[in-house]
């Protein structure tokens, strides 16, 4: 058992890497800081919530990571349901992803409610209701979180298996491994047939907010939109992980499936495009896009930015074999649909008679970012203490496009040079765990 | 090509999942009627002169900070625009500004919970802490909220309010049509309307208040405008409102008569029509993943041009038993039979 140190930053003397990791834990520190504050002085103090507007920056980012988490189930679909065996080192990665994205929404969602201590009252049945959208939700992500946990014990029971120091434990891992395999179709199915159902629920909530929600946003089929959408960020996360992570870990991912991978987003954000534009028209809401307003502006940047851009861009074999032009068409899809969740829960919603718009307190950035930053460094942790990566490297070419992103910012500045490329041939395995 | 055929088929189930929603469609514009008997409070505004014993009793009433005499003479809040809020779940706001000029006077307007007939919030909450009584009240359960405040987001009228300040116990607040308090008083108005001096509120069933208001537009066309807000605006409420001048220069919204939850339940009963499309979801997802299963030998089995997938050159140091990355049963026999 290595020190703390190599769990964090596994190769000795690499100080940006340090310095990476140092911003990060400082963030999620001020993050659990904050979360203090709003638990001990209220939502009041803490968040910049009014009358007008009772969702803010919080349910933003919850919507945010359920949707980013989508590769979860997307991953499970492809490798698991239809048996493309060669995408497998994607499962578990893609897994660890959307089991912290899923709890971590459920952390940010306990600080929005204002009674956090009831948030199991949708399971008791004199409480069932439903009619509402976010009952379904509910429901379905408290089952999730289960489904994600019990496909991650083979994984946390793998890691004591095999340790020889403690027979017991061992064999108590192995047999509930075993048990636990047998009723992995099951639990893989369930899991891909409630994430459908709630991801698409959490468009359906604003379906009963018509007059409150822009007409650039609101639709009838606002479900099926938030499906689609959740679908088509699910790979491009899962694959800007697995580089960063390939980064991180100095064991590049496999360009070549990746690639193969991203072959397919095109076809899927084509059919978001599609279905989007298609959807404003029969509403008649394009006029809405004419007038210079944030909401026309908001929807320009989603969809331009967030769609048609990576579109065209993962349309070119070229880019998808660069890691860094594939990372960075994968981070454009995956802000896209983070702006649309905003725009749908933020910018889009216009009460009647608000006396000016809601702009987050900075307690409410601050437990967002520092929630961000310890979901990346516990996903960097448990990665290194668990088997997540298991993919065998091919060749790296260029990461030129992401390093120019990243240096513009001091932040990405730290990233860029923990990035950095390194030397071939070295061992992969100087992680100890 | 699978994901295409994937989200393609998925499109396929939704659609179906849809078409019962699309058949109810014909009903969604129409609201669910109000029950024969549920109360109703008509409130003619031409006759209201803000003097705010309407507030003072919703403030005895609901025991919130009474207001005194003194603060009901000054007339300097009536300007303000107010909204119910967490301490006053009705206020009376002046409106002069947005008034044509010929007017020449001001018009008061009481507002408070509306009593949807077919509420919005009602439909929203997840557990049913907003409730729908019989009588017409749309009534909250504190015990059960869970503090959402999904029914703020979508309340047409903004008239939820919720106690922010409050650290552990924050309840949504607004008015509950004095529910519960009939019987200590043996008269079923609520306290507002017994204020009232000046009979600018009537309390009956609603039935007879649009009767009634109706009337009054009939014989007095001049004092009128020919609208009854409230009896059609998101499917009816219980509360209605009469006035001289047109209901959106009073800060009224402008709204369609469909009732939102019509069309938001169709849909969501359309996919979870007797939980049929989510079970057939997952049974095609189980078949699929059964016959598309390598060891059948129908599939091709998973030629690997790329990494080989269960390779672990990273965590190598777990001494194997078996394959340290498998992850499922099938995927177990797919490569042990390799």
């Amino acid at each position: 058992m290595s020190s703390m140190e190599s769990v964090w930053a596994p190769r000795s003397g690499s100080s940006s890497r340090h310095a990476a990791t140092a911003l990060l834990a400082g963030l999620a520190a001020v993050g659990v800081a904050a979360g203090l504050y709003r638990f001990g002085l209220g939502l009041k103090a803490s968040t910049n919530l009014d009358h007008f507007y009772p969702w803010g920056l919080w349910i933003v980012a919850d919507v945010s990571f359920i949707a980013l988490a989508a590769g979860g189930f997307v991953t499970a679909a492809v490798v698991h349901v239809l048996h493309r065996e060669r995408y497998h080192f994607l499962v578990r990665p893609a897994l660890l992803t959307a089991m912290l994205g899923y709890t971590f929404a459920c952390l940010l969602l306990a600080a929005d409610l204002g009674r956090y201590y009831n948030i199991w009252h949708p399971i008791l049945p004199h409480m069932w209701q439903g009619n509402s959208a976010l009952f379904e939700v509910g429901m379905c992500v408290m089952t999730y979180l289960v489904v994600l946990y019990l496909e991650f014990v083979p994984i946390f029971c793998q890691r004591f298996v095999s340790d020889r120091r403690h027979p017991r434990l061992s064999r108590l891992c192995a047999g509930v491994d075993r048990i636990a395999s047998r009723c992995m179709s099951f639990i893989i199915v369930l899991g891909v047939g409630i994430s459908c159902l709630h991801q698409s629920s959490l468009g359906h909530i604003f379906v009963l907010a018509p007059t409150k929600l822009h007409p650039l946003w609101w639709t009838p089929i606002l479900s099926l939109l938030f499906l689609l959408s959740a679908v088509m960020t699910g790979l491009p996360t899962v694959i800007l992980v697995c580089l960063l992570a390939g980064r991180s870990f100095r064991k590049p991912a496999p360009m070549r499936a990746l690639g193969e991978v991203a072959k397919y987003l095109p076809v899927v954000l084509s059919i978001y495009l599609a279905i989007k534009v298609g959807d404003l028209l029969l509403r008649g809401a394009l006029v809405h896009l004419m007038q210079l307003s944030l909401p026309s502006l908001m929807l320009l940047v989603e969809l331009v930015g967030g769609v048609l851009g990576p579109l065209i861009l993962l349309a070119l074999p070229r880019v998808r074999r660069s890691p860094g032009w594939l990372g960075f068409a994968a981070l454009l899809v995956m802000l896209g649909v983070v702006i649309n969740r905003a725009n749908v829960y933020w910018i889009g919603f216009q009460p009647v008679g608000a006396p000016h718009r809601y702009v987050p307190s900075l307690a409410e950035w601050a437990f967002t970012a520092g929630m961000v930053a310890a979901l990346v460094l516990l996903w960097r942790l448990e990665a290194a203490r668990f088997s997540i990566i298991g993919w065998r490297s091919d060749r790296v070419t260029s990461w030129l496009p992401i390093l120019l992103l990243c240096r513009s910012s001091r932040v990405g500045a730290a990233v860029a040079v923990a990035c950095k490329p390194q030397r071939r041939g070295r061992s992969p395995c100087a992680l100890s765990v | 090509m699978e994901l295409d055929r994937r989200a393609f088929l998925k499109s396929v189930v939704i659609a179906g999942a849809l078409e019962p929603a699309a058949g109810a469609r014909a009903s969604v514009g129409e609201a669910r009627p109000a029950a024969a008997d549920a109360m109703g409070v008509l409130v003619d505004v031409t006759k209201c002169n803000g003097c705010r014993r309407c507030e003072a009793a919703c403030r005895a009433a609901n025991g919130f900070d009474a207001l005194s005499e003194e603060s009901l003479k000054d007339r300097s809040v009536l300007a303000q625009l107010r909204q119910p809020g967490a301490a006053d779940y009705t206020v009376v706001n002046e409106i002069t500004a947005a008034l044509p000029a010929a007017e020449g006077r001001s018009v008061y307007v009481k507002r408070n919970c509306l009593h949807c007939v077919d509420p919005a919030c009602v439909s929203a909450c997840l557990v049913g802490a907003l409730r729908k009584q019989p009588q017409g009240a749309v009534t909250y359960d504190a015990a059960k909220c869970m503090g959402c405040r999904y029914c703020m987001v979508v309340c047409p009228f903004q008239m939820p309010a919720y106690e922010y300040e409050n650290v552990l116990t924050p309840q949504v607040r607004k008015c509950g049509f004095c529910t519960g308090q009939a019987q200590a008083t043996n008269d079923d108005a609520p306290a507002c309307v017994r204020a009232c001096p000046k009979e600018c509120l009537t309390y009956a069933r609603r039935s007879e208040l649009l009767h009634r208001a109706h009337t009054r537009i009939t014989e007095q066309p001049e004092s009128y405008v020919d609208h009854v807000y409230g009896e059609h605006e998101v499917g009816g409420t219980s509360w209605l409102y009469l006035s001289g001048v047109p209901f959106d220069l009073l800060g009224f919204p402008t709204l369609g008569t469909a009732a939102p939850p019509r069309l938001s339940e169709a849909v969501q009963h359309g996919v979870f029509s007797h939980f049929m499309p989510p079970v057939a979801w997952c049974a095609i997802l189980g078949l699929t993943m059964w016959l598309t299963r390598s060891d059948r030998g129908e599939s091709a089995p998973p030629e690997s041009p790329g990494p080989v997938v269960h390779d672990d050159g990273f965590v190598n140091r777990l001494p194997e038993r078996g394959k340290s990355h498998e992850f499922d049963g099938e995927c177990v026999g797919a490569s042990e039979r390799q």
